[in-house]
């Protein structure tokens, strides 16, 4: 640790930490365009502007290139200081358009919050606007590039030479006429483009799937980790009034940095379409309430034996917690397992992993079979008269198989969050709520256990978790230990059973996450990729 | 309308690769041989490069794009390049610019529908006690005067 | 300047002066003994002790710069030579390598064993062609006979040198501009620390020399230390190859030692201001804030006289400009030339270079106002010392002292009407 003073007031950070990072950290405000903690180090924009005293009295330097050192003394608010970050301020601003009012990045902006922190307020160009390139320019599937609003600070760059290493972006010419560009023909395309949109520090880079759908300040933000795949990437869910507008990437220096890929980024719509609403049982709707009794009287009337169940590890944890404690308490948990659906995707040594549901892991952690091929070619021969199936879909796209198998089930029971071919076939279909409308955890490919917030309620009170549907069918089933209201406490009451979650309780999990004593499946990310080594971990605050 | 190297640039290219420890670096030189042997550094002259370096057509474009001597527009048979910077400035590089364009009647950045020349403004040449000069293509002209251009204009045209 | 022996310049004029026959008949590569039998710390120690500073500009102690290289690293380490000769007024490095190639090999030979380098690297502008063809040669002849390669005449030394050619950026003079284009890259200087000593050419040590600071050493080597300082002045040791151009009734380059007044340079040597009397000089490249007639009167072709009339020596290559030279429109010769040479890496140079030449081009076509003229000065405060590079100094310094020293020939252009007309909203 280094002890220094920023503006008279001392403080210790860590060795190697830049004076920038160490001025936020410590709720210093220093603005800055260029630096990216997660990027290199470019220094271009020079509004990280600080006087720092030495032997030949204080020097005027970037706050984001210089390393702190024992005993140094650091003015962010000193005359010069203040006139050097000002006057960055004005240059940047020189020609740029002021359209905050049609910029879908105002609210957000870098330029427009400086500016009314810090700006001039008096205008002087005293000559002609210099127009600079075209507006919405469209180049690549989700980005449209506007080049007028642009400062050059090179991020977009730093990004694409240095994460998925496309290198699609340049700065072409020099001195004022310098522009962003891409190469004639090609696109801005790659796996994590909308990257870009994030950290562009004004309205240059956005994103098609943003652009004129919602001004940032209606937006209300949860945290929340990506149910895309394994990764578990650390998202917030920004929502208004229930529609969810987009996935953003939250801050985990030991995960996904500032990332996500444009897979998982531009997943927030499937989970808000195609959804089951209602309870359906053979063709009619039903009341919740109605549903369960009906299933109940159906499980009552049979042997425990006769009971099957599918898991998912697209579940939550306390899902798969409470499915399996109702086939241990109710049925026979040897009934139980979790087969994968679908195909395995595709996989890089960035961020995405083979695995595409976020909860593997969890599935080991509590011990349900992820492979289930006994239990498969159990229900294959009609040994089961009732299947339950949770969030899954156990014959994925052997669809003549599966229909041959639900063929000689009594009841097939459904618990679904989309109209899916399975949702279909069910004799009883229950609506379940996503990752978006629900409290969990899960555990994702390198052992984190991660906790998602609810960012929306659904309209219908009868869409309900699955963990909570479990405990509403054990009510029916007059079993106990399953009177839960909420799913905190079912975590709560799963951490005092299972050996690795000891001590934790739902809310005192970082919101980076925590390594469990489990053997990961899959390899740190990132993997031959130089990332900025960043000294103080996850930004405290969203202004990093 | 792709182009290709010939064999020998390639081979040329390599040897000088060689010489830099990472292969991005011969970048400026494989834009040189490009120039040689396309004339110009056409886009597709660019992406040519790139495969060769190794490198992205974006990475190529800006490098190409940064330094004035790559011609990113086909000029002509003859380039002149006049010096525009102070030392020229003093000794008349303006009356040689006016006389250019005159005979010319060409603009900077032109090139005559011939295709004969092409003119181009540069910044200094390095060559400021004998100004004003101007590059033809990669020979320096220099102590110009109007007369002494429109006499080296005349003379490249009968070439 | 009575007796001194030309040492950068002594082939000069000789016929053939570029081979390497003509170079060994008149006493090349005779440092070459002297250095090997020395250690490498000890070479650094003699130019440290010889005063021998940078000549590209900056003015750095060579002999400093070559000890900050570390010699722990276990990485190659770089020499690359800067001949990206391209500020403004400078014409003297393309004469060194034309008619004396060998001399700055055998300095690239004594820098590179006192620093451990192996491999060099000569970054010529692109425009030099001719200057290109004669270095290769002469390395081709070097080489065959072993003053290159490995085990350099029997010294255990090996060293191998390529040309790099330019392509035409101005910022590429700046030394790190020098290494990302010679990495391949646009002519961007880099963020400072770390420095190039440390990490530099590919993430290894490199020092980066002009070419004339490379020539002098053998000069060094062979005559020592105390030869050189003896020659000039005391904070300005040894010869240079001093330029004159503009108005001057004879342009062109002499090496001689430093201290010769500025004003003697001018009348014996220019042979006179041409076309009227004299108004300004620009001491030492366009970069270097201009002097007015009367400040020449006392100054000194000396880093030390240079810097007491707040000015910079920098190439040692001056510009002189008669009585009826107007000032405005110089000063927008060298705005067009850094707003056009602007890497536009950083924000205050981006803007700022242009914004000048923006605001002086309203001045001279008698749109401007007093106004602007104040804040084009405060444009060049803002800017300078506010980058990665000095480029935005290089426009600031004479910017201000053009203003300063001579803002009559700007207000001549000023509209006498100072009610400020406010700007025109058009559409876009």
């Amino acid at each position: 640790m280094a002890k220094i003073t920023i503006d008279g007031k001392p403080m210790e950070v860590p060795d190697g930490t830049n004076v920038l990072e160490a001025a936020l950290s410590n709720n210093v405000p220093l603005e800055h365009f260029c630096y990216q903690r997660y990027l290199p180090v470019a220094g271009n924009c020079r509004t990280c502007m600080v006087e720092i005293e030495g032997p030949k009295g204080p020097m005027l330097t970037v706050g984001c290139n210089t390393k702190v050192a024992e005993g140094m003394v650091i003015h962010t608010l000193s005359p010069k200081a203040k006139a050097a970050q000002k006057t960055a301020l004005e240059f940047l601003l020189l020609d740029h358009p002021l359209d905050c009012p049609v910029c879908d990045k105002a609210g957000e902006c870098k330029l427009q919050n400086q500016y009314m922190e810090y700006g001039l307020y008096d205008f002087r160009r005293g000559v002609p606007r210099y127009f600079k390139g075209g507006k919405a320019e469209d180049i690549g599937e989700h980005i449209m590039l506007d080049q007028e609003r642009c400062v050059l600070c090179s991020r977009c760059i730093r990004f694409v030479d240095e994460v998925p290493k496309t290198s699609e972006l340049g700065i072409v010419n020099r001195g004022h006429e310098s522009t962003i560009t891409i190469f004639p023909g090609k696109r801005l395309d790659n796996a994590y483009s909308g990257n870009v949109t994030d950290i562009c520090p004004v309205g240059a880079l956005t994103l098609k799937e943003f652009r004129f759908k919602q001004r940032v300040w209606f937006l209300k933000k949860t945290e929340s980790v990506c149910p895309g795949c394994a990764r578990g990437c650390n998202i917030t869910v920004e929502q208004n009034k229930g529609h969810i507008y987009r996935f953003m990437p939250r801050d985990n220096s030991q995960l996904n940095k500032t990332w996500i890929c444009d897979e998982g980024r531009f997943s927030f719509n499937h989970w808000q379409e195609n959804r089951v609403s209602e309870v359906r049982l053979g063709h009619a709707t039903h009341p919740l309430q109605e549903g369960i009794a009906e299933l109940a009287k159906l499980l009552e009337g049979i042997s425990p034996d006769e009971v099957a169940g599918i898991a998912s590890p697209a579940a939550a944890l306390e899902d798969n917690y409470l499915f399996k404690k109702l086939f241990e308490k109710r049925f026979k948990v040897k009934n139980l397992a979790a087969p994968f659906w679908g195909k395995k995707g595709e996989e890089d040594k960035i961020l995405k992993l083979a695995d595409k549901t976020p909860n593997t892991q969890g599935l080991k952690l509590l011990g349900i079979d992820t492979e289930g091929k006994d239990l498969l070619e159990q229900i294959e021969k009609g040994q089961f008269k009732v299947v339950i199936v949770m969030h899954n879909n156990p014959f994925g796209q052997d669809e003549e198989r599966a229909k041959k198998v639900y063929g000689k089930v009594k009841a097939l029971v459904v618990l679904s969050v989309h109209k899916t071919k399975m949702a279909e076939q069910g004799s009883m279909l229950f609506p379940l709520r996503p990752f978006t409308e629900k409290n969990g955890t899960f555990v994702n490919a390198t052992s984190r256990l991660q906790r998602f917030r609810q960012a929306v309620e659904p309209e219908n009170p009868d869409v309900v978790e699955a963990s909570l549907w479990v405990c509403r069918l054990a009510k029916a089933l007059k079993l106990e230990g399953f009177e839960f209201q909420d799913t905190p406490s079912i975590f709560n009451a799963m951490a005092k059973e299972v050996e690795q979650l000891k001590g934790l309780t739902f809310n005192s999990i970082p919101g980076t996450g925590k390594v469990l004593d489990l053997p990961p499946m899959a390899e740190e990310p990132f993997q031959g990729i130089r990332c900025q080594p960043n000294v103080l971990g996850t930004a405290k605050s969203e202004k990093v | 309308m792709a182009v290709q190297f010939k064999k020998e640039t390639i081979a040329e290219f390599e040897s000088i690769a060689a010489r830099y420890p990472v292969r991005r670096a011969a970048l400026l030189p494989a834009l040189w041989l490009a120039q040689k042997e396309f004339g110009w550094i056409s886009t597709d002259a660019m992406v040519c490069v790139a495969d060769l370096v190794g490198c992205s057509p974006a990475q190529v474009l800006e490098v190409a794009q940064f330094y004035t001597m790559y011609q990113k527009k086909k000029p002509g048979k003859y380039h002149l390049q006049v010096c525009q910077t102070i030392a020229c400035l003093l000794n008349g590089s303006e009356e040689i610019k006016k006389t250019i364009e005159r005979i010319l009647n060409l603009k900077p950045g032109e090139t005559t529908p011939d295709g004969k020349f092409s003119y181009q403004l540069v910044e200094c040449l390095a060559s400021c006690h004998t100004a004003p000069c101007m590059q033809v293509n990669d020979d320096y002209h220099e102590n110009l005067t109007p007369e002494s251009t429109e006499k080296l204009i005349n003379d490249l045209r009968k070439k | 300047m009575a007796d001194f022996q030309p040492q950068l310049t002594k082939r000069f004029g000789i016929k053939n002066s570029h081979t390497l026959n003509v170079y060994l008949e008149t006493g090349g590569y005779s440092s070459l003994k002297n250095l090997f039998a020395k250690k490498p710390a000890e070479v650094i120690e003699e130019v440290k002790a010889s005063g021998l500073k940078g000549r590209g500009g900056a003015g750095f102690p060579a002999g400093m710069k070559w000890s900050f290289v570390p010699q722990n690293t276990g990485k190659p380490i770089y020499l690359v030579v800067n001949a990206d000769e391209g500020e403004p007024g400078t014409f003297t490095d393309r004469f060194m390598m034309l008619y004396d190639p060998h001399l700055l090999i055998e300095g690239i030979i004594c820098a590179s064993y006192a620093i451990n380098c192996h491999t060099a690297y000569v970054y010529v502008r692109g425009e030099f062609l001719e200057q290109i063809n004669r270095l290769n040669a002469a390395i081709e002849e070097a080489k065959k006979a072993n003053y290159l390669g490995k085990n350099i005449q029997g010294s255990g030394f090996d060293l191998e040198i390529y040309v790099h050619r330019g392509a035409g950026a101005y910022i590429c003079g700046e030394e790190t501009g020098l290494i990302e284009s010679l990495e391949g890259k646009k002519g961007q200087p880099r963020i400072k620390p770390p420095f190039p000593a440390v990490v530099g050419a590919f993430g290894c040590p490199t020092i980066v020399n002009n070419v004339k600071t490379l020539s002098s050493v053998p000069w060094i080597i062979e005559h020592g230390a105390a030869a050189y300082t003896a020659i000039g002045t005391k904070e300005s040791a040894g010869t240079h190859v001093f330029g004159l151009s503009g108005h001057v009734h004879q342009t062109g380059y002499w090496e001689m030692p430093f201290g010769l007044p500025m004003m003697e340079f001018i009348e014996n040597y220019g042979k006179g201001v041409k076309g009227g009397k004299l108004k300004a000089v620009i001491p030492g490249g366009s970069s270097c804030p201009i002097l007015t007639a009367q400040e020449c009167q006392d100054l000194t072709l000396t880093y030390e006289s240079m810097r007491d009339h707040k000015t910079m020596f920098g190439t040692g290559c001056a510009i002189i400009m008669n009585e009826h030279t107007d000032m405005a429109m110089v000063l927008k010769n060298l705005t067009h030339f850094y707003a056009d040479e602007s890497c536009g890496q950083c924000t205050p140079c981006r803007e700022g270079t242009a914004w000048e030449d923006r605001l002086l081009k309203k001045i001279v076509t008698r749109e401007a106002t007093a106004k602007d003229l104040d804040l084009m000065l405060e444009i060049a405060n803002n800017m300078e010392g506010k980058t990665i590079c000095v480029f935005s100094s290089a426009l600031a310094m004479p910017v201000r002292s053009f203003i300063q020293k001579f803002r009559e020939d700007f207000e001549k252009y000023l509209v006498k009407n100072t009610v400020v007309v406010p700007e025109k909203i058009t559409a876009n």
